[in-house]
């Protein structure tokens, strides 16, 4: 494998080539658009994506295809926890794959990194998030109040 | 908004990608990418990122803080709508933005579109002593959640209707209130907003009415009225969007409906007539007409009873380990579904309600077990077992619910009810 099949060319941000083969480059929508809208052998230029964050990427498309295509012995179970080892990154690499997986149309990576945000929400406090994610608080402690009593329950406008 | 429909792939970030033409000529190039705009690819808006073109984004959002600091907002609301449902209510304490997101229609009809929203089961239910209290129960995580408790004016009525309205809205109307007699009343409960609201009143005081949505309208039909002519044929139609209830067509005789089911676009109802015979009339919304039914449907018909996926589905046994399908052909009840594990024939083992769950079939019983049945993989059994079909969802609710009232202090969530469990008179402890 490899040797023979097509290789894309890819120039990133910080102006890194990489060559990759076509299978998994176009595991993004955007790349492959432009590989069969471009010419044979041109570099395709990924503005916003960082060197780094792109060599993760293709790590990620190439395991995904070497599975799908049956060239790696690797169970869904295998090929999950290898997604939940991925995303165990720090908040901006997340976020930066985040924005990467959106730009290159990677759909499913795209659904792996939003999730795993959301799992970082799962079980936290409204305080524990903010300080996560570095949101301000700009409740008044009353309508704070508020919407944790309505949280709670409530009756509107009910003649009783 | 309307690309913000077709997640997960949101298309408004910062993207910049290009092709070098490399040796080919500026012809050749145009060829493949036409325009000038090699750089940009056509479906992706020009950009959002802070270092470039900031002017793009309306005034609206750049005097906002973000939603997730270091995403652009679409993509913050691509992770957000992922969040569980279990966990909704606490994300509103975090900031208003959030606040504001989580009581908005857009959010929750995005994780519609996307196939992520999740359904509750609700389901209502009369004690001992004639109080009527209300679940909910989350199958993800099989937990039964506190809800906020039913307005005083349902809390000991008899013979009220439910039904969920717009996915997201639990209707209580009509009924007999033990004092103050049959009522016209109209609540509904706002899973978004966790509130009680009233709604129009229905036109005539009843109660032990039959009821049904179709199209997102409520209709509702017979039942008794105190007075001089005590059972109904009057039946009308609520219209959420209208916000208004009217008359429809006069059943062909006042009926106290003990059963119904929408099926193939008909109501259909059996009940008793002013003489006490049974009798069945469908009702067509198209034409507005109630005509008498007498085929084997109704004949074999009992109560509960659901339709699914375009077919009808009831029990064979009481406890739902057997379960019966109607079959059109044949117009017969003939065609039947058994795991062959037969649980009991207590009255806390008694299957209180069958409603659509996610595909499934879901059985609640008196005791507030639950079991889904996965019927769609029920045709190709040719009468061997049907064992694995079943799954139980929820052991004995009850412990369960007087345990789960810590769910009230901390994030107790709801989000839009579409299944609903109206178990009336029939459960109790």
């Amino acid at each position: 494998m490899g040797s023979t099949s097509t290789k894309i060319k890819l120039r990133t941000s910080d102006q890194k080539v990489f060559e990759v083969e076509e299978a998994v480059a176009v595991q993004s929508q955007t790349i492959k658009y432009f590989y069969e809208n471009g010419c044979p052998g041109s570099v395709i230029h990924v503005h916003s994506v960082s060197g780094d964050i792109l060599s993760k990427i293709l790590d990620y498309c190439k395991k995904h295809v070497n599975s799908a295509a049956g060239k790696e012995d690797i169970s869904p179970e295998e090929l999950y926890e290898w997604d939940a080892n991925f995303v165990k990154v720090d908040q901006n690499t997340l976020f930066d794959l985040i924005l990467a997986a959106n730009c290159l149309k990677i759909e499913s990576l795209l659904d792996l990194t939003c999730q795993t945000v959301a799992n970082m929400i799962k079980g936290k406090r409204p305080k524990e998030i903010r300080t996560t994610f570095n949101i301000k608080n700009d409740y008044t402690p009353e309508a704070e109040e508020a919407v944790r009593r309505e949280n709670k329950w409530a009756f509107d406008m009910l003649g009783v | 908004m309307d690309r913000m429909i077709q997640p997960p792939l949101v298309d408004t970030t910062a993207c910049l990608c290009r092709v070098d033409a490399g040796l080919k000529t500026v012809a050749g190039a145009k060829r493949y990418v036409p325009g000038t705009k090699l750089c940009l690819q056509p479906d992706i808006k020009p950009s959002i990122h802070p270092t470039r073109s900031k002017a793009t984004r309306g005034d609206r959002s750049r005097n906002q803080s973000p939603l997730l600091p270091g995403l652009p907002d679409d993509l913050a609301i691509a992770c957000l709508i992922r969040v569980p449902r279990v966990e909704h209510r606490k994300l509103r304490l975090v900031c208003k933005r959030w606040y504001r997101l989580l009581s908005g229609n857009f959010f929750y009809s995005l994780r519609k579109s996307l196939g992520i929203a999740e359904e509750w089961i609700y389901v209502i239910k009369r004690d001992r002593d004639g109080k009527i209290s209300w679940h909910a129960f989350d199958p993800v995580y099989q937990l039964w959640q506190p809800l906020p408790p039913v307005p005083k004016e349902y809390s000991e009525a008899l013979g009220f209707g439910c039904a969920v309205l717009s996915g997201c809205h639990l209707y209580l109307f009509g009924g007999k209130d033990p004092l103050k007699g049959s009522m016209r009343r109209v609540i509904f409960y706002s899973a978004r907003t966790n509130k009680w609201h009233r709604a129009p009143d229905m036109l005539r005081r009843r109660h032990f009415f039959g009821s049904c949505v179709i199209n997102n309208c409520l209709y509702v039909a017979g039942g008794e009225n105190e007075g001089v002519h005590r059972s109904l044929r009057s039946a009308e139609v609520y219209d959420p969007n209208k916000n208004r209830w009217s008359y429809i067509s006069d059943m062909s005789t006042a009926m106290v409906p003990f059963i119904g089911v929408v099926y193939e676009g008909k109501w259909f109802l059996k009940g008793l007539g002013p003489h006490q015979q049974v009798m069945s009339e469908v009702y067509q919304p198209e034409t507005d007409n109630w005509y008498p039914v007498y085929n084997g449907m109704v004949a074999g018909w009992r109560n509960p009873c659901t339709s699914l996926n375009g077919h009808l589905y009831a029990l064979e046994c009481k406890d739902g380990c057997k379960l019966r399908v109607y079959d059109e052909v044949t117009d017969s009840w003939g065609k039947h579904i058994d795991s062959r594990i037969h649980l009991g024939s207590s009255r806390a083992l008694e299957a209180a309600a069958l409603i659509p769950l996610n595909g499934k079939l879901c059985i609640i019983r008196n005791n507030m077990s639950v079991s889904l049945v996965d019927v769609t993989k029920s045709e190709d059994l040719r009468g061997a077992t049907a064992e694995h079909l079943w799954e139980t969802i929820a052991g004995k609710g009850l412990g369960l619910v007087a345990e789960a009232s810590w769910y009230l202090l901390e994030c107790d969530g709801v989000e839009d009810p579409a299944a609903l469990s109206m178990s009336k008179d029939r459960i109790d402890h």
